[in-house]
């Protein structure tokens, strides 16, 4: 796949959903961090995952992104595949995506039948 | 932003949240309305407890909340100031909002052997209120 | 034969689950003015549920994920962000309702005091659906929801006029009351029954329940049978306010005045039928309100979601669902009459239809997602008379509501 088609096929994932190997949901595409654009060959670098990643995303983007916390930096070699969804190579804890969930279950398992 | 929620403020002030002081024809009529309908509901339930379709749970808890909204029409009445002409009919809901307020104490207190007097009671106070709402329109 | 049974079974759930705190409130009120004349907005209402519920349902079958999940990605993230906003402030408003309406049916079942239940209420809920799994959810609250059916019987016992019932049927006559206020009323009544939070809860149960492409009659049966049924209650409770209600001039403002008509047309087993309908009735919505509110929200930012992960799989999803309740039960516990705070959820519902339909006529009709399973003629037919009719009373919610002090006159 040369580089052009991975920026346009990048493009076109901009909110779909993100899948871990193990199938589980962990985030959306928030943003793109795509380089080299004004050269001829532009790079898509990596997916952000959340917090301020939104601020790219309009005036509602900014309010979301200043009330979150930093984006996740997904890099573009970890895409397994792109479908309907885009499925990535490693589990979500290995990139560091779903630390919310991890964040809350601690707190969740405390309760008895969770 | 800050003007939108001004503006919802006097569209919500404007629209009328209950009682005004000064009440028309129309404002007096709407009154008349909703104390009919809470006497013309009370006589309905206290027949039916009459009748023993009712459980006492039930007829006592929703004539407590009849009893609320012609306490509250019965109140607003009485505070309410209207033009001379106006002034009987007005006193004179206020009063019957006083009686019914009063009936549908008893469905909750008094035993069930006298609710078929106190819906009968009710439905008498429906027809004088409905009578005097007419004579407003 | 297995089959029949289920379907059967997922027919009367439906039926049971169809009725909310809006349709009692606003189909009662709307007998009491207008007698019969607004029967036939009930049927306009019903076929546009169906309509779209059907449309939600075969989303999830086909593209296996719910309809809300798919927004975003189809309409982006602005315009994905404000029907979620939307869709979330309305669940809320609704939910709040809901709870109330559940405390007010155990006040009038058990005589204890109406703050003290909301406790109850919210603990009952939040302890079904913490502790049983999804179809156990539906089953119980649909089921137990079947006591409406009392109204049903009431109505028909009460003998009313069939001739004049049928002209209910055709639109026209307002006899009852000004033309605004008819409006209002045909605004409230459409709003009752295409409540947005239902269709993206059918959508999201849908893919709890492992709806595949084998599935899309059984979707096509639930939606049109048991919809279809549940409007009959909806009528049923027109029917009875007419014929019980608007010749003794009672205006229905209270919840526990739909429970009168039933106790006084078959005694102490309709008003306890027609109670335990309405709780289970009403309690069914809050919670598909809650949850209707936690998958939009996990389905926006691309979480866990669903009942089937267990509460600690899904954590961001579930503390989500719980603080739908719990801010419901702030907003109840200020003692707001929940019968009021019904009929604005519902007016606020239908000014959001435009924003929460939308997505849905879009989605079902996006070969991407849907393959051979895209809208057909008839779909997109009444899908886009449905946008229509829901553009307009949109647009004339509020004015009308304000004109008319909320259907006062």
């Amino acid at each position: 796949m040369n580089q052009t088609t991975d920026v346009d096929l990048a493009l076109g994932i901009l909110d779909h959903q993100l899948v871990d190997s193990e199938g589980n949901n962990c985030g959306k595409v928030d943003d793109l961090q795509i380089t080299g654009l004004d050269g001829d060959s532009p790079e898509v670098e990596e997916i952000l995952v959340g917090g301020n990643a939104w601020r790219s995303r309009g005036r509602l983007g900014r309010l979301a992104a200043r009330l979150s916390g930093n984006a996740v930096h997904v890099p573009w070699h970890e895409v397994e595949a792109v479908s309907s969804v885009v499925a990535l190579r490693r589990p979500a804890a290995e990139m560091r995506l779903n630390r919310g969930d991890e964040h809350w279950a601690a707190l969740i398992r405390k309760l008895p039948g969770s | 932003m800050r003007i939108g929620a001004w503006g919802l403020l006097v569209l919500v002030l404007l629209t009328g949240c209950g009682d005004r002081g000064e009440m028309d024809a129309a404002a007096l009529s709407q009154q008349a309305k909703a104390l009919q309908s809470v006497a013309a509901e009370g006589a309905l339930l206290a027949h039916d407890a009459a009748s023993g379709k009712s459980t006492g749970v039930y007829s006592g808890e929703h004539s407590a909340e009849l009893r609320g909204a012609a306490a509250q029409i019965a109140a607003s009445l009485e505070a309410a100031t209207t033009t001379p002409g106006l002034d009987p009919t007005r006193r004179r809901l206020a009063v019957l909002g006083t009686q019914v307020t009063s009936y549908l104490d008893r469905i909750r207190d008094a035993p069930r052997s006298e609710d078929r007097a106190v819906g009968q009671r009710l439905a008498v106070s429906a027809r004088r209120i409905q009578t005097l709402g007419r004579s407003l329109t | 034969m297995k089959n029949v049974l289920a379907v059967a079974l997922g027919i009367l759930s439906a039926i049971g689950g169809f009725v909310d705190i809006g349709d009692l409130v606003f189909n009662t009120q709307a007998g009491a003015i207008f007698g019969f004349q607004l029967l036939w907005v009930v049927v306009v209402g019903v076929v546009g549920i169906i309509v779209y519920s059907e449309m939600c349902g075969r989303v999830s079958a086909v593209a296996k994920r719910p309809v809300f999940d798919l927004v975003r990605e189809r309409t982006g993230f602005g315009a994905g962000l404000m029907t979620l906003v939307a869709s979330e402030v309305v669940s809320l408003m609704t939910c709040a309702a809901e709870v109330g309406g559940v405390a007010i049916c155990l006040q009038l079942l058990s005589g204890l005091p109406y703050r003290f239940l909301i406790l109850v209420a919210i603990s009952g809920l939040v302890l079904c659906s913490w502790i049983l799994p999804f179809d156990w959810i539906e089953r119980i609250f649909g089921y137990l929801g079947l006591g409406l059916l009392v109204f049903a019987v009431a109505a028909i016992k009460l003998h009313p006029d069939w001739g004049e019932v049928g002209r209910g049927f055709v639109p026209g006559a307002h006899s009852g009351g000004s033309l605004m206020v008819y409006l209002y009323f045909v605004v409230g009544l459409l709003g009752a029954a295409m409540t947005p939070y239902e269709v993206y809860f059918y959508s999201s149960g849908a893919v709890e329940d492992g709806w595949g492409v084998r599935d899309l009659g059984l979707n096509k049966v639930t939606t049109m049978i048991g919809y279809g049924l549940g409007g009959l209650l909806s009528l049923a409770l027109m029917i009875v306010a007419a014929v019980l209600f608007l010749p003794r001039g009672i205006s229905p403002e209270f919840l526990g005045t739909p429970p009168l008509a039933a106790e006084h047309v078959l005694g102490q087993v309709g008003l306890l039928l027609a109670l335990v309908g309405i709780l289970f009735a009403v309690g069914g919505a809050a919670i598909e309100t809650s949850f209707s509110g936690a998958y939009n929200l996990a389905q926006f930012f691309g979480w866990k979601w669903g009942k089937k992960e267990r509460p600690a799989g899904a954590a961001r999803f579930t503390l989500t669902w719980i603080a739908m309740f719990g801010l419901a039960m702030a907003v109840v516990m200020t003692g707001y009459d929940p019968v009021k705070l019904t009929e604005y959820s519902v007016i606020f519902s239908v000014v959001a239809l435009p924003l929460t339909y939308l997505p849905i006529l879009l989605v079902a009709n996006d070969p991407s997602y849907m393959g051979t399973n895209v809208n057909g003629r008839l779909a997109n037919t009444l899908g886009i008379l449905y946008f229509a009719i829901i553009l307009a009373i949109s647009i004339s919610a509020i004015p009308l509501m304000l004109l008319t002090h909320g259907g006062q006159g």
